[in-house]
Parts: structure tokens; sequence; C-alpha cells
């Protein structure tokens, strides 16, 4: 073996080690902001009356908008729940996206769908609606039937429909706490330059739940399952909650998101056939308004306000993994404009790079490190015993934040209150770092590959429903 | 130090912060589990005493000193949503509980402590009782450097409609830059409608931001006597937020005089004060003005011409005789899609 490819063998493994550091480091800063964050969250929220806003002459009312493509499990039950939403003026917007299951018949045969002659004030642009229904039962519940356009296109023809100052857009087999829209209202009423708010996304996988709504929040029986809910109380409770402090808010989740309407439309709508549209969307926001109002705000409410359902199956998942990093791939690529540039402040200059190097090339860097790692050991280009201490370190690190999310929960939302759940949650918290994460990052490495110089459609997700009223529990 | 070294002292760290966590979480799960045991425990215990007081002529003090004061943080998650929903008589004999009896001392006890989350503890409780007579330690407060000790007394103030602390809330509030218009109006429509003619008697001297609010709770609490000063004030408004708030208020009272003003403002240059002075139009212009409001249909703003043709259909059978016909009017193609989408909404949904 040559001495120059030693050299650099010494050198990439010597890259991957600073690579770690840099975002440890990052890390180590989202958490300390983040406790910070949600402890004063908990002060104010602790003695809030949140239904005060049913008080209020200018409350602001709500269009839900719900694209649904083959939502034929779940989707019934999840409406009934919907409706029964506490929040003032809402209404409910389901944007059947050419589904080719029973979607649409099972909506008209549950909620005695009417065709009503609506003609929509075409304000972004969307594949044409078809008909529009109403229900006879719930005249809140709107039905739009249009032809297959994909998520983004369904939630321009919802937005097309609305009529009221705010937009919620939820997937269709999420399911909202009561008590969900006055929480993600709050920001709009406490700063008058928020044009978007996410919210905080849980898994619903293992919970009991009768007729859409969570009566008992449990842990699935799945490690998979165990393993995302660790993974998501670290990106929502950590990531996000981070970011948020310095309005470097890049993704808001499409399970679950509010928006100002204008802003929405001003901005043209979300951007048909786009991959991580929820993404994209939040980038472009930034992108078009902070130029002109350096105050305006995307944020995030750290309150678990909404439950989805998470694959169970490495299959699926795989895809779900795939598609998220070439989402990403997509948002970073299409608004590149942003990177290093201090217009944008934080923004700019820490946040985009961050997703630009450590969410979109990290994966690569990972992956490759761990070849080059092996390599190195068998090769006895690096001594042994440091690089296992070195690996140690890692592994523990990874422990040491998930454990750490685990006990921002149990500081604030205190949403597990079995302590057996909480002893599995510990055990996934640290079983995930052998094999789970790694798998992962290399399905994030494969989506970057993919999105290279592969396909670059959505693709489409299989449904199990996250209600099972025969069990309870699934 | 060695990189060896080092790493085996990040592990030793990373292990250490590791067990801490996992102990923590117990210790937590433990102590919040415990917590709401006892507020069961506390529940299930004296629940039948609470009623009994309610349904007698018993002294308040009866009842809490039977209650030792180590579970009077039970206590007050108990009453709390009492409080909050009971009305009437029911709801003066719980507030007693708070503010006649010693766990008023408490709660003062906790607002002069140096912890900010007890501070907002007893400011709510003692906001939610009425208790009159804290009033002057809560103003107290209001100086406090914390912005949500501040928000929680200023709630708490304006719970027990201490209407002359209304100007120094405003002022102390507005000083923070944090603090949104909409949290402040929700605060002060918190106190009773009396806050109006004090707020009337000092709106001249406010400052911007301070008028805006200050109009919006005329206009929550529907306050025609304030119409005069606001028309006045709309004729020299210059900020679009004023303009608007002005302009939401005086076609909420129905203020015909402002009718010629608000006019004027429909053709504003800009879209948001266009977007609700064409609704204040419609509700306030005398009938046969709609022709006004149809000029509006074709703004190049997309929510003014929706606002428009919402007002044409809201106020008059003319106007919705006009929306009809531009709504089959094939050449503008924009107006006739607004136009649409309001008779849309507005006749098929409301059946």
């Amino acid at each position: 073996m040559t001495a120059g490819l030693t050299y650099y063998l010494l050198l990439y493994t010597d890259f991957v080690i600073i690579y770690f550091f840099c975002i440890t480091s990052i890390y180590l800063i989202l958490n300390i902001v983040s406790f910070r964050r949600i402890r004063r969250y908990q002060k104010k929220v602790k003695y809030e009356e949140l239904n005060k806003i049913f008080r209020l002459t200018e409350h602001k009312s709500i269009s839900l908008i719900i694209p649904a493509y083959n939502e034929e499990v779940g989707i019934v039950d999840n409406l009934k729940s919907l409706l029964h939403l506490e929040y003032p003026n809402y209404q409910l917007i389901v944007v059947n996206d050419g589904s080719t299951d029973n979607t649409l018949k099972l909506l008209f045969e549950k909620f005695s769908l009417r065709q009503i002659s609506f003609a929509p004030y075409y304000q972004i642009k969307c594949k044409t609606i078809k008909a529009v229904y109403r229900s006879s039962v719930n005249p809140s519940l709107i039905v739009v039937d249009k032809a297959n356009g994909g998520k983004a296109d369904a939630i321009n023809a919802g937005i097309n429909i609305s009529k009221h100052s705010l937009i919620t857009v939820i997937d269709a087999d999420s399911i909202l706490e009561r008590d969900s829209l006055l929480k993600i209202v709050r920001p709009f009423v406490e700063d008058e330059n928020v044009v978007a708010v996410g919210g905080s996304i849980r898994i619903a996988n293992g919970c009991r739940i009768n007729h859409g709504h969570i009566e008992e929040v449990r842990l699935s029986k799945s490690w998979l399952a165990r393993f995302q809910v660790v993974e998501y109380l670290r990106a929502f409770l950590f990531g996000r909650n981070g970011f948020d402090g310095i309005n470097g808010i890049m993704i808001v989740s499409g399970a679950f998101s509010c928006f100002s309407r204008e802003a929405l439309i001003n901005i043209g709508g979300y951007k048909a056939g786009s991959i991580g549209e929820d993404m994209e969307i939040i980038v472009r926001m930034h992108k078009e308004f902070r130029p002109v109002n350096p105050k305006s705000r995307i944020t995030f409410i750290p309150d678990p306000v909404c439950w989805t359902e998470a694959p169970e199956n490495l299959k699926l998942l795989k895809k779900q993994r795939i598609r998220w990093q070439k989402g990403t791939f997509e948002s970073v690529l299409l608004h590149k404009k942003l990177f290093f540039n201090l217009k944008y402040e934080w923004l700019g200059f820490l946040v985009f790079p961050y997703f630009t190097i450590f969410e979109l090339i990290g994966p690569i860097i990972e992956v490759t490190g761990y070849v080059v790692f092996i390599i190195c050991l068998s090769l006895g280009i690096i001594n042994t015993e440091t690089a296992v201490l070195f690996l140690l370190v890692a592994v523990l690190y990874g422990i040491v934040l998930s454990l750490l999310a685990v006990v921002l929960e149990e500081i604030s939302f205190k949403r597990y209150n079995n302590i057996k759940d909480l002893i599995i949650l510990f055990a996934a918290a640290i079983l995930e770092n052998f094999g789970y994460r790694q798998m992962t990052a290399v399905w994030r490495f494969m989506g970057v590959v993919e999105y290279l110089f592969g396909k670059k459609a959505w693709g489409h997700m299989e449904r199990k429903g996250i209600e099972n009223p025969a069990k309870g529990r699934i | 130090l060695s990189l060896y070294n080092f790493l085996i002292i990040i592990i030793l760290i990373l292990f250490l912060l590791a067990v801490f966590s996992a102990i923590a979480v117990i210790v937590l799960h433990y102590l919040s589990i415990t917590f709401n045991q006892r507020t069961k425990q506390f529940a299930e215990r004296w629940e039948e005493s609470f009623f009994d007081y309610l349904s007698s002529d018993k002294d308040p003090d009866d009842l809490i000193n039977q209650i030792p004061k180590s579970n009077y943080k039970y206590l007050l998650e108990f009453i709390k949503p009492l409080l909050i929903n009971l009305r009437g008589d029911d709801y003066i004999k719980f507030s007693k509980l708070i503010y006649e009896t010693s766990v008023y001392k408490y709660l003062i006890s906790s607002l002069k402590s140096r912890s900010k989350q007890r501070k907002m503890k007893a400011a709510y409780f003692l906001g939610l009782s009425r208790a009159a007579k804290a009033k002057d330690i809560l103003i107290a407060n209001l100086n406090s450097k914390d912005e949500l000790v501040i928000i929680s007394v200023s709630l708490a103030l304006a719970r027990l409609n201490a209407v002359d602390s209304a100007d120094y809330i405003l002022k102390v509030l507005r000083k923070r830059t944090t603090i949104s218009n909409d949290t402040l109006y929700s605060i002060l429509v918190e106190f009773d409608k009396e806050i109006c003619s004090h707020l009337l008697r000092t709106f001249k001297k406010e400052n911007l931001h301070s008028k805006i609010i200050i109009i919006s709770v005329f206009r929550h609490f529907k306050f025609l006597e304030a119409a005069e000063t606001a028309l006045k004030e709309l004729s020299s408004a210059q900020e679009k937020t004023l303009i608007i708030a002005l302009i939401k208020f005086l076609s909420e009272v129905g203020y015909k005089q402002s009718e010629h003003k608000i006019k004027y403002f429909r053709l504003h240059n800009n879209p948001d004060v266009r977007k609700n002075a064409v609704v204040a139009y419609g509700k306030i212009a005398s009938p046969g003005r709609e022709n006004k409001i149809v000029e509006l249909i074709n703004d190049r703003n997309w929510g003014v011409q929706l606002n428009a043709a919402e007002a044409l259909w809201k106020y008059s059978q003319k106007g919705k005789d006009l929306l009809n016909s531009i709504a089959c009017n094939l050449k503008d193609k924009k107006a006739a899609s607004a136009a649409r989408m309001i008779l849309s909404y507005n006749t098929i949904f409301n059946k």
C-alpha cells in the first residue's frame, strides 16, 4: 500500500473526527437552548386559559385542509374527531387527490355528501377541481374532488376553496389533540409577524385510540416504532425548538402546520410536484418574506398536538427516509441563495449551512466514515485502542442526546405515564445507537444518490391505519 | 493530556451524564405521580366538605383552617376548575376561600418570593378569585424584570378590574417590544367595560401603539362614546394599523358620521387599509352607495376583491344583485371569480 493512500485515509479519518466534534457541539448548544426555552414555555402556558380566545371579537378563524390520497383506512374516524375540535370558528376541507381506493365513496356514505355548485377563486395554480361536496350532517365539512396532482397540488386546491385567515394543513392519518388549534394559533396572537407555525408531532403507534382520539399514550410493541419515538422526541424537543430560538426553523412538519393564508397566497402556495413540500415552502417563506420584513417569523410550539402513524416495517421506513432526504436535497438546492447569506441573519449564517453540511452531506460523510474507519482498522493504519474509544464516545454521545430528550419530555409534557414505557423508552434510546442509526444513515445516503441519479418523485406510502378499535392497540 | 486520556475523560463524563439522565427521569416521574396522587387524594378527602360549605352559610375560614398549609398547593389545583367554571353566588363563595382565608397570606408570600413560577401562580389565583385587596402588591410586581411575571400580574389586575392601573399596565407592557398588540389587547379586555371611559380620558396623550390597542378595546366593548374621538383621530392618522383599528371600530359601532371618511380610505394605497375600509364602508354606507364598493372588486389585490364582494353580499339587496351580475360578466375574469366565490359561500353554504 502506498504511503500516499495511507496519508489520505488518515486525513479523511481526521476530517470525520472534526466533523463529529462540530456536530456534537451544535447539538450541545441546541440542547442548552431548548432546555431553557421549554422551561420558559411551560411556565408561560401553565396558567393560561386557552379558551379565552372564544371571548375575543377578533379571534382568528381557521380553514383546516386535509389532502387525501388513498386514505380509506382511518379517514372516517379521523374526520369525526376533527369535527369536534375545540375552536370557535373553523372549516374542514378534505381534498381527495384522485384516490384510486374507496376514500371518496366512504366519505359519501358516512358524511352524507351533497354536490354543490362552487366556483373557486383560483389564487394559486392547481389541477382542475372536478367537484365540491358538502356534508349534510356536518355543514363545516367540505370535500373537494380533483385530479391527482400530488400532495402540494391538493393543498393548493384546498387553499383556493378556503375562506379563513389561517390555513392549517394536516395529514389524513394525523390525530389532533382537542385543543391543538387553540395552541397553534397562540403564536399568531403573540406576534403579528408570524407567518407560519409548526406543531410537535408524536408517534401514535401503541397508543389507545378511540374514535380518532388518543385515550392513553403508550408505546408500540415494535422496536422500530419505539426508536422512532425517541427520534421524534429528539427532533422536536431539541432540534426545532433550538433553531426556533434564532428564527431558524427550516421545516415544519407536513403532518400539522398552520399558515397565514395571505402569506401562502402571496408566495404562490406549495410548489406542485415537490418531494419535500413541507420544507420547501418554509425555506421559500424565509427567502421571500425576510428581505421585506426582517421581523417575519416562522415558529414552533413544543406541545405534543398531533399524533401520527410511524412505519413499523423496514421497507416503508426506508422509503420514508429516502423521500425525506430527497426533500431536503431539493429544498437546499432550490434555495441555495441562502447559504452563508448574512441578509438572512442566523438562518443564512448558521441554520442553512447546518442543513447543507450536516443534514444533506452528513449521511455521505457518516457512511464513508464508517467504511474508511473499517479499512484503516483492518490495515492497522490507526491504533485499535483509540479507535474503539472514539467509537465508544460517539455511541455514548448518541445515547446521552436521546436520554436528554426523554428527560426533557418528562420535565415538560409528561405524556408517558406508565413507568414501564419510560424504561422501554430508555432502552430504545440506548439500543437505537447499535444498528438503527447506522441503518438510517445508509438510507439517507441512498436518498442523496437517488436524488442525484435516480427518480425524483414523491412515491407512495402505504397506511396500516393507526386505529384498530377491535384491539385498541396496534 | 494524550488523546487516549482525553477520550477516557469524555467517556466518563458521558457515562455519568447518561446515568444522571436516567435517575432524573425516574425521580421526575415519581414526583409527578406523587403530586397527581396527592391532588386526587385531596379531592377525595375534601370534596364533600367543599360542597357542604357551598350549600351552607359557613365561614370560609372554618373550612380552610382544617386543611394543613402543606396541602394548599393541592387545594389550589382542586379549586382552579371550579373558579374558572362557576358563576354567580357559587363563584363568590369559592373565591372567598382564597381571599378571606389564610390561603390569601400564602399567595401573597408567594408573590413576594423570588421564584418567578411562584409569583405567576400567585398572581393567577389572586386574579381568578378577584382578590381586590391584593391590588397594590400586584401593581408593585409590574416592575418585575421578567416579562412572564408582568403579563401574569397584568392579567390578574385586569380580572380585579383595577381600572386605575390600566395606564400603568399599558406603559409597562409597551416598553417590552416582544409583547404583541394582540397579547395586550387580550389583557385589557379582561377588564370590565368601564375601562373604556378611563382609556378614553387618556387616549389623546397615548402613543401610537397604545392608541391602536385602546381602539381595539373600544371595539371589543362596542363603546360608542369613543366614536367622535376616533373619527377625529382618523382624520389625522397616517399609520396603517391605527387607520385599520379606527375604521373597524367606527363601523362596528355603526357611527354614521364616519361614512365619508371611511369612503376615502377605501382608495388608500395600502391594500390592508383598502381591505378593511371596503368592508367597513359596506356596513356603514347609506343605501344606494353600492357602486363605490363595486369599484374595488376590480382591485389589483385579491384580498380587497374578495372583501369588496363580501361587502356587496352582506349589506343590501342591491349589493347582492350587483354581485350576481358581476359573477356573470365574463369580461373581467378576476372580478367574476371573486364574486362567484363569495356567492358560493354565502348562497350554498348558508342554506
